[in-house]
């Protein structure tokens, strides 16, 4: 393309991290907090009392389907592990229920009556450590962010996950370019320049690159394979007629449980999930399905959780529900398939242990970190070059003030809202979100209307009052407030206020750089040296 | 679209005399990249996965799910060796020229009949070891 070939890769860097570099830096950053999403939920539902031992909570599970949930056709029950704190039901209601719904429904409203039974909806509960519906706030918790970050929102998910697909393809050739271009990595990485308007933006967007550009690498490649099939689908469809046979060679063909109408009590959950336990050599259970619950053909699926180490998770066992015997031992996956789920453990990181959790929430905000300091270099370098303002320049600016800022205030709003909507409010999980964009909408326009140069200052300056007042927040709006939670060690709310404060003490400090930053400037312009250097005052990013 | 077919020097000084060539080069550039780049990352994958199958003798599945897991890399390789390209018309046919190459290669009996291998026994494994030896 161009005559030398770091010139190609450097114009491929730039307009390849460009055009999806917002897209990315929500996608990065909604994802670097899914890493504490259990916790973040936690945070937003104060009222929760602890969580149950996973031998409680499936009994309790148990429990509360044959009460609530009799005649359903499978029971999916989501144990709570280590680090999550309701035990989350779902199940297919009755079919004669449904029927009798679907036929009143179409007498009256337009819904579709649905024959066949994979298409119903499913019922869901929560329960809390003591075994009853959890009365606590509804709220998508943390959920929204692990959401977010490959699903994105209001938009159908098939299309949200092509897009995310197309940005992380991106992202990584973005990155290997990156790599090429850079010949002098590290003796760059010991010669860093502050001050130095646009340099100063290419050295930060170096340091956070080359910090944990194994992380970055590591994690935008399994973050491709984690939704491998759907991106890859021509190659599967290729090969194979079907998907379902390409499946079926790789992972065994389970046959589904057919109900053979005789009735049998089923045995009690809390004795298969020990023996299943026991079996896997203690492995932890993160997920339970009973199909045909209360039938003589009943069936119990136990999946093996992913979060004992870096390797383990996807075993199944599968028990029989009226006598309880094992019906098929634990298989290894094929190889290719074990390396895969590897992979996606790597990305994931359920296996961290704290300090581990802690690392990747650091490298995730690195990474937020590269792509906010890539966009802001994009805007300064052109900035710093003489001549008149282009619209496409203007246009960068104002989004990258929008996202870079915007996404962290989205943030806080999503906070704030959780906390500030009466809880009786109807559906007010929604308008959690709602708030979620309103921030960010917010922020847009504040960028589209403030005076550039003044746009960074004050926009970190909202962000550190919105963080600053957060843990106030919650000693308003909770009975866990910071003071509490230290004084009885509870790590996660004393930890998720902490981080609020650390975060609103970055952005202020920032905010006040680039304040004396711009008086300097002021002074030295009255000495005659008038630079206009407009994104020089573009102050840092991250949150 | 016309191919650019001469060397990036000559098509140099004609994109100074017209500024649509150029356009119409990138455009072609990021068409060949991305779509051609796909096509030809899919077409190099079944047929790599296709040989590991017979010559490993390994299940089509799981073959095809290794090479799957670098598709990505073999893919971001090829879009940045289109963008290097000098020479953007020669760069195209060999791009789609491979491409179509291994999917033609996919069809050869012995390839195709990988699937057929895993189904059937120990006695066509064999045979279609042989019959890769052969060929």
């Amino acid at each position: 393309m161009k005559a030398r070939f770091r010139d190609s890769m450097n114009w491929l860097h730039t307009w390849a991290g460009l055009v999806v570099g917002w897209v990315l830096f929500a996608v990065f950053l909604t994802g670097t907090l899914a890493y504490f999403q259990h916790e973040i939920s936690r945070w937003m539902q104060p009222e929760l009392p602890a969580a149950a031992s996973p031998e409680q909570a499936v009994a309790q599970a148990q429990q509360y389907l044959q009460q609530h949930a009799a005649g359903s056709d499978r029971w999916t029950i989501v144990l709570p592990g280590d680090r999550g704190f309701t035990t989350d039901l779902f199940w297919r209601p009755a079919p004669v229920a449904e029927a009798a719904l679907a036929t009143s429904a179409t007498q009256t409203e337009k819904r579709p009556t649905e024959k066949r039974p994979a298409n119903r909806r499913f019922e869901r509960a929560s329960l809390a450590g003591d075994g009853t519906a959890a009365t606590a706030r509804e709220t998508r918790g943390g959920q929204f962010f692990y959401r977010f970050h490959f699903d994105l929102y209001h938009l159908p998910v098939v299309w949200a996950r092509w897009i995310v697909g197309v940005c992380s393809m991106l992202m990584l050739l973005a990155l290997c370019t990156g790599i090429v271009i850079h010949k002098k990595i590290f003796k760059d990485f010991f010669t860093l320049q502050w001050r130095k308007g646009h340099k100063s933006w290419l050295d930060g967007h170096t340091l956070t690159s080359v910090l944990a550009l194994p992380f970055h690498l590591m994690i935008t490649y399994t973050g491709l394979i984690t939704l491998m099939f759907m991106y890859m689908a021509l190659a599967v469809s290729a090969n194979f007629p079907s998907s379902q046979q390409f499946f079926a060679q790789l992972q065994g063909d389970t046959p589904p449980v057919v109900a053979s109408g005789q009735p049998v009590a089923l045995v009690p959950l809390e004795q298969i999930l020990r023996q299943a336990q026991a079996e896997l050599q203690g492995a932890d259970i993160s997920l339970v399905t009973v199909h045909q619950p209360g039938d003589a053909a009943s069936v119990i699926e136990l999946r093996e959780a992913s979060t004992n180490s870096l390797g383990s998770g996807g075993r199944e066992l599968r028990y029989s529900g009226s006598s309880g015997l094992l019906l098929n031992a634990a298989t290894a996956a094929p190889y290719p398939e074990q390396i895969r789920h590897l992979l996606i453990n790597l990305h994931s990181g359920r296996f961290a242990d704290p300090l581990l959790r802690w690392l990747y929430f650091l490298s995730g905000l690195a990474g937020t970190a590269m792509i906010g300091s890539g966009l802001i270099l994009w805007s300064a370098r052109r900035a710093s070059q003489p001549g008149v303002a282009h619209f496409g320049h203007k246009l960068v600016h104002c989004l990258n003030g929008g996202t870079v800022l915007g996404l962290p205030l989205a943030v806080a709003c999503f906070f704030w809202a959780n906390r500030l909507l009466p809880l009786q409010w109807p559906d007010r999980p929604e308008w959690e979100i709602h708030g979620f964009f309103a921030g960010w909408l917010l922020m847009l326009l504040f960028s589209l209307l403030r005076n550039p140069q003044l746009l960074w200052r004050d926009g970190l300056r909202l962000l550190a009052a919105v963080y600053l007042l957060l843990p106030l927040l919650n000693f308003f709006s909770s009975d866990r407030h910071l003071g509490y939670s230290l004084w009885h060690a509870d790590w996660v709310f004393a930890g998720i206020d902490l981080v609020f404060l650390a975060t609103g003490l970055c952005c202020l400090q920032t905010a006040r750089v680039l304040q004396r930053r711009r008086e300097t400037r002021n002074q030295s312009a009255m000495g005659g040296a008038a630079t206009a250097d407009l994104a020089g005052t573009a102050g840092a990013s991250n949150r | 679209m016309k191919l650019d077919l001469s060397p990036m020097t000559s098509a140099q000084s004609a994109a100074a005399k017209r500024p649509w060539w150029q356009v119409a080069s990138l455009v072609w550039r990021i068409l060949l990249a991305t779509v051609g780049g796909y096509f030809c990352t899919v077409a190099l994958t079944s047929l790599t996965a296709r040989l590991f199958a017979v010559v490993f003798d390994l299940s089509l599945a799981s073959s095809l799910l290794s090479t799957m897991l670098l598709s990505f890399l073999l893919y971001s390789i090829i879009i940045m060796a289109v963008f290097a390209s000098q020479r953007l018309g020669r760069t195209s046919l060999w791009l789609l020229g491979t491409a179509g190459l291994a999917m033609l290669l996919c069809q050869f009996p012995v390839l195709s009949s990988a699937e057929a291998v895993v189904t059937a026994g120990v006695v066509t494994t064999e045979f279609v070891i042989e019959g890769a030896k052969v060929s």
